[in-house]
Formats: structure tokens, sequence, C-alpha cells
């Protein structure tokens, strides 16, 4: 009982391992995108978080009117930036 | 039954095995079919391993005692939740839970594949089953969990656990420890993905996040489930001795807070990546070391319930993590430097950086106290430990720096915050703590300590209540006047999830602070006899001794006390305390079973100590800890913050912050 218990069981995860092999479709590893897109997306969630908090930190005085305003600045451009590079980008991999 | 788990447990070995060589056939080709075979493999790996825990639980549910651990940690007579805690009881068992839990964690990662990307997966499938390999090469080489008896013999009996592990809370505290540590390994794994990839982006950072979260909050419970099962079981009156094995537990939990706080400069600055990624090596190389410290038997420890010769297999283990590391992070250098550095000294990002430095200078002086006894021994020839006065010297002042840093940092902007608005928003908080500390002196609170950390603790308050009190002022400013509190609090919860989530998570801190300080500094301890009919009395309670007695349970035979406890005020009964002091019948081992009474102001913690040489008087120590019972609730306070901070952030708040750049943009 034993034996034929631990043999089936071997012969099912050996299936389970091969069956990846056996299937007709096989192409590169999830189509996802590219690590250069990666990197710019997650630039853009940093900027867009970042104006959130320098938001807050602004409602809530914790910085001065005019730092306030040369950071939004250079951090709506930077965010410009990175939206236009995404465009570019996802454009080129189309 | 030992033999399908015996089997179950090679299979998982090879399978790790397996996940590991695809993983990397799949990261260096970029092949789908190899990918999914790591998947595959590791998800059965998890469930092979888990085939493997239930055969074992089954050998003790079923008094298999042919079963060379079954028989060394049960017996017939203990109650079957201690059957089941008797599989971590011993060093074999827990190995096995160890390598079980971790397969858990790695079949999550595989079955969400689809969300991790292309780059990263397969590498990290490749880590996590590096890191299940290590722990199933353990079980299944050295600490085999189904050995069987080495004579035809079979014993009646089993020997019995450890009567200290037969405790509810040691059912549940080394699991929850072990599912910290375990997750824990899976930022690890994704960080040495992303250097072994060549895919440095912050990836890895936002895609761990809430492993890390869900990491810290059970290392959390688990220390802290830990420090009850001391208070409750050890019967000294305490929770928390710096002993080795506690300190094993801590170590990661410092390390781990510091990179909770350190991730946040990464994802808004993009700085730090060296040191996050150390400090996410060291986490996770610090749970493994823990391990190391706790069963290699290099350290002497009260909670130290098995040893063995795996301390070697866990150094080159050790070593190897932190040696590719290393390479990698010399390989991949010019990926990872900072785009930008700290603009000012007075910013959120240098707050944390300070705050950083507290909690590894901590790590430091506690992983320092651990380890002198071996260094001690290994320059001069004679072991030498060191004891509670060194590790309050050094942690006590570095910990009231850190509370008082956790004030600071929510004060200040990212980037740069203005002196004025610094000057103002620190007033009252300052004040308010000064007056506090005069007012504790003026009460005739005495020690330097106790009373700096309820001033700072008072500064802490005030800071979290001026950020709500801001916030709720913005948000009506934004919304409608007449919006209620409630509703308010609740949108900035929506709006800022992880901004004022922490603020509940630093509350919770410290409530616990509040409850260590009062119930170490203000603890009243004294021994006293009583004989029937006798009342004792200390600070507002009086103790009446009605009885005591012999009694025999299946397990063990017990002297039990009965003492009713009285307010001196009320002079009304309040509590029955019924503590024992026990006999295993199978071990023979005597233990303490303590009588608490819980309470909001103080705990009575009552200890039957025997009976005096006339066999009329009973001896008791007792513990009046004030405050005790808010350790308890501030870490619940904690784990209600950390799931705050968790919380998916809806499509709706999403599109509405994705609006406000878009107008940031146009600007």
């Amino acid at each position: 009982m034993f034996v034929i218990s631990t043999a089936l069981l071997s012969l099912a995860i050996a299936w389970f391992l091969v069956r990846p092999h056996l299937a007709v479709q096989s192409g590169p590893v999830a189509a996802g995108q590219s690590p250069e897109l990666n990197i710019l997306l997650d630039r853009k969630e940093r900027y867009l978080q970042v104006l959130k908090d320098l938001q807050l930190d602004y409602d809530t005085k914790k910085i001065s009117e005019a730092d306030y305003q040369q950071m939004r600045l250079s951090m709506g451009q930077d965010l410009a930036a990175t939206l236009g590079a995404i465009d570019d980008l996802s454009k080129s991999e189309k | 039954m030992a033999e399908f788990g015996h089997y179950a447990l090679c299979l998982s070995w090879i399978l790790s095995l397996v996940g590991i060589v695809s993983g990397v056939i799949a990261g260096r080709r970029g092949c789908r079919p190899w990918l999914e075979t790591s998947q595959n493999a590791t998800i059965l790996v998890c469930v092979t391993s888990f085939l493997s825990l239930a055969a074992l639980a089954f050998g003790f549910l079923s008094n298999d005692y042919t079963n060379q651990y079954v028989w060394q940690t049960s017996n017939r007579d203990m109650l079957p939740i201690y059957k089941i805690t008797a599989i971590w009881g011993g060093m074999d068992g827990s190995m096995l839970l160890w390598a079980t839990l971790l397969s858990v964690s790695a079949m999550v990662v595989a079955m969400r594949g689809d969300r991790y990307g292309r780059a990263l997966l397969p590498w990290t499938l490749a880590v996590l089953n590096s890191s299940c390999l290590f722990f199933l090469t353990l079980v299944v080489f050295f600490t085999n969990p189904f050995r069987y008896m080495k004579t035809d013999f079979i014993p009646p009996d089993g020997n019995g656990l450890n009567p200290l592990l037969q405790n509810p809370f040691m059912a549940i505290h080394p699991p929850t420890l072990y599912t910290g540590f375990t997750i824990l390994a899976v930022p690890f794994a994704f960080c040495l993905g992303a250097l072994l990839s060549g895919s440095i982006s912050n990836e890895w950072i936002r895609l761990t996040r809430r492993w890390t979260l869900v990491g810290w909050c059970f290392l959390t419970a688990g220390i802290v489930l830990g420090g009850h099962w001391a208070y409750i079981e050890l019967g000294w009156g305490g929770f928390w001795a710096w002993d080795p094995v506690e300190n094993a537990s801590f170590l990661p939990w410092l390390t781990a807070t510091a990179f909770l706080h350190s991730v946040m400069v990464q994802e808004r600055k993009n700085m730090l990546k060296v040191w996050n990624i150390w400090l996410v090596t060291l986490t996770y190389t610090l749970t493994v070391f823990g391990t190391f410290l706790t069963r290699s038997g290099v350290v002497q420890s009260v909670h130290s319930f098995a040893s063995s010769n795996i301390g070697p297999a866990f150094l080159e283990y050790l070593g190897a993590v932190l040696l590719i590391t290393a390479a990698l992070c010399v390989y991949r250098r010019k990926e990872l430097k900072s785009e930008r550095s700290i603009e000012s000294f007075f910013s959120r990002e240098a707050a944390f950086l300070v705050n950083n430095l507290i909690l590894l200078s901590i790590c430091f002086a506690t992983l320092w106290g651990v380890m002198f006894p071996v260094l001690s021994e290994g320059l001069t020839g004679v072991k030498q430990a060191v004891g509670l006065p060194f590790f309050n010297t050094v942690n006590i002042p570095l910990f009231i720096a850190l509370l008082f840093m956790m004030g600071v940092g929510p004060l200040i902007a990212w980037r740069k915050s203005s002196l004025s608005s610094l000057l103002k928003t620190f007033a009252v908080p300052f004040a308010s703590a000064f007056l506090a500390g005069v007012l504790l002196l003026w009460a005739g609170v005495i020690g330097f300590y106790p009373i700096l950390t309820y001033a700072v603790c008072v500064f802490v308050l005030m800071t979290i209540m001026g950020e709500f009190h801001r916030g709720l002022k913005v948000q009506r400013a934004a919304a409608d006047a007449s919006q209620g509190t409630i509703a308010g609090v609740n949108a900035l919860f929506r709006r800022h999830r992880t901004r004022y989530g922490s603020h509940i998570v630093h509350f919770g801190v410290l409530v616990v602070t509040l409850g260590i300080t009062a119930s170490m500094a203000h603890k009243i301890e004294k021994e006293f006899t009583l004989a029937r009919g006798e009342t004792y009395q200390i600070g507002r309670f009086a103790l009446t001794l009605n009885d005591f007695a012999e009694v025999d349970e299946p397990n063990f035979s017990a002297l039990r006390g009965d003492v009713s406890l009285r307010t001196m005020k009320s002079d009304q009964v309040i509590a029955a305390l019924k503590p024992e002091l026990r006999m295993y019948k199978r071990n023979k081992e005597t233990t303490t079973e303590i009588a608490l009474r819980m309470g909001l102001r103080e705990d009575v913690y009552l200890v039957l100590a025997g009976l005096d040489e006339s066999g009329q008087r009973a001896a008791f120590k007792i513990f009046i800890n004030p405050l005790q019972v808010w350790l308890w609730f501030g870490t619940m306070i904690m784990i209600l913050g950390t799931i705050v901070v968790m919380l998916p952030v809806s499509l709706r708040e999403r599109s509405a912050l994705r609006e406000s750049a878009a107008q940031n943009v146009k600007a």
C-alpha cells in the first residue's frame, strides 16, 4: 500500500513538473513590461507619492510658501518628463 | 506514517532543488516553461512539507513511540493541544515547522507570480527555494524527526514535553514567531532576485512592502507572546530579561523596523539603496542567526529547550549569504548609486536616518551582549557573561532617544523644513513634556530614566495629537467645514493611510513604553508566609489564605493554594487566586503555576513557593506590577496600526491621486 501510494504521488509530481514543457505555447517568461518601462513607471509612482506628501506638508504648514512653490515646480517638471518618457517608450514598444 | 512523513520530506528536498535549477534556467534564458516548472516545484515543496508535518502530527496524536522524536517530547497523558505543541517542542520538529512555514511563503510568491514581472520572479523563486533547501537539508540529514527507536523495544509511554512548554502560549508563540521570520525571507529573496537579475529599480521594494509589514507584524506579535509566556510561566514576575533567546528574536525586529523606515526614503528619494539591501539581508540573516543561537547550544538560555550539532552548518550558510550579497552589491555598484542626497538636516529623511542609526546601535549593543560569552571564551579562555545591567545601561538611553525621534520625525517635512515652522510645531510638545516632568517630580515619582521616559512619551503623544489636529483642519478646509471629527479622521486615513496608520503604530509603541517603564520602575516584590486564615497586606491589597491542599491530575501532582484577594478600600473579594507548585510525573520536574489578577492599574502576581518546615505555613512570593497590562494592549494597537497601513488603496483614491498629480504637471 505504502509503495503504491508513494509511487502514484511521485508520478503525479513528475507530471506536474513536466507539464509546462509539454504545453503547446512556449514563449518568453510572462508578457510583461520592459525593464526600462518598469523603472519609469516606478519613478512615476514615486513622484506621485512625493507630490502627495509635499501637499500635505504644505497644508499642515511644515514648509514655507517659497520652499513649497520651488519644490512643487521641480517635482512637477520631473513628473512631466517621466510621463513623457513613458509615452515615448510605450509607443515604441507597441 | 513515519515512513510516509520521511518520504514526503525527501520529496520536498528534491523539489526545492528542482525549484532552484528551473528558476535559474528561467532567469538566464527568459523561458516561460522553466519558470512554470519553478513555480510548480515551489508549490509542491509546500504541499510535501505540509504532508510531512501532518505525518509528524499524526505520530504525536496517535502516541507512536516507535518514533524517537515523538517518544522524546510527548507522553500519553498530555492534552492534545500540547501533543501538537510538542511538534516544535524539540529541535527536529521546530526545524521542520520552520521549513514548512518558509515553503508557505514561497508558495504564495509562486502562486501570485503574474504580479511580479518577468525579470524578478525566476530569481526570487530560486533564492526562496535555496532557503528552503538549506532548512530541508538540516531536517533530512541532521535533525530528522522521523527516526525510529534504536531498539526493538517499543516504550509504553513517552518522556513527556518539558513542563514549561505545557502552556497555551507555547502553542502559538513559536509558530507566530517563525511565521514572522519566514515571511521576512520574502523581501530578502526579492532583493537578492533584483541584484541577480539586474532589475535594480525600486520595484522589489514596492512588491515586498506588504510582505515586510506582515512579517514585522507577526514578529512583533511573536516576541510579545513569548514575553507573555515568560511572564505567566517562569514565575519571576517579569517578561523580558535580555536572555539570549529573547534577544535572538529581537535583533531581526530591530533591523526590520529600521528597514520599514528607511525604505520610505528610497521610495521617495531613490536614496539609501545599498543601505536597504543590507538592512533586509541583515534581517534575514539575523532570523537564521537567532535559530543558530537557540539551537546550537553556543549560548545558555532559559528558553533554550533543544541543542544539537548543526551550528557549523548555520554559520556556513550565513557566511555564504553575506558573501553573495556583498559580491552582488560590488558587481551592481553603478546601478546602486543614489540619485539624490539629503538636502537638509531638518528633513524627514535625515530624521529616518538618525532613527536607523539608533535602531542599529541597539541591535549592535544587544548582539555584543549576546555574543560576549563566546567572544570572551575565544579570546581569554574564560567565559564571561554580561547580564541585565549591561543591556539596561546601554539600551535604555538609546530607546529613549529612539522614542524622542519617533516624535520628531512626523513633525518634519520631506526634503526640508523651515525653522520657523519647526519652532512652532515643537513648542507645544516640548512645553507639555517639560510640564509633565515637573509634575511627576512634584508628585514624588523617583528615578531619572522613568521621569525622562514619561516626559518623552508626553512629547510624542502631543506630536501625534498635533498631527491629527492639523490634518483634520486641512481636511475640513478642503471638504466641508461642518464635517464631523470621525468623518474627518476617516477621510484622513483614506487619503494618507500610511502616514496616519503609522501614527497609530507609534501610539501603540507609547502605550507599550508606558507599560514597560511603569512595571519595571515601580514594581513591588515581597516574600511572605501564611497559615490558613491569615492575611497579608501589600499596597492597596490584602491577601487571605483560605486553604492549601495536594491535588492529583493525570499528568502531574500539585500543591494548590486558595487565596482571596481584597482591596483595602472596599474590603470586598475581587479575585480568588489559586497558585500551584506542580510536580510532573513523567520527567519529575517541578514548576510554579502563578496566579494572576490582571488590572488596568496593576497586576497582582502570586507565586506559591512551597510549605515551610512545619508544613502548616505556605510560602509565597508576590509582585505588584503597575500598568503591566498596557504592554499587551499597546502591542494590539501597534498591530492594528500596521493593519491600517496595509489596507489596500481603492481605485477611487488612486484616480484622485492621479488627478491631483495631473494638475501639478499642468501647473
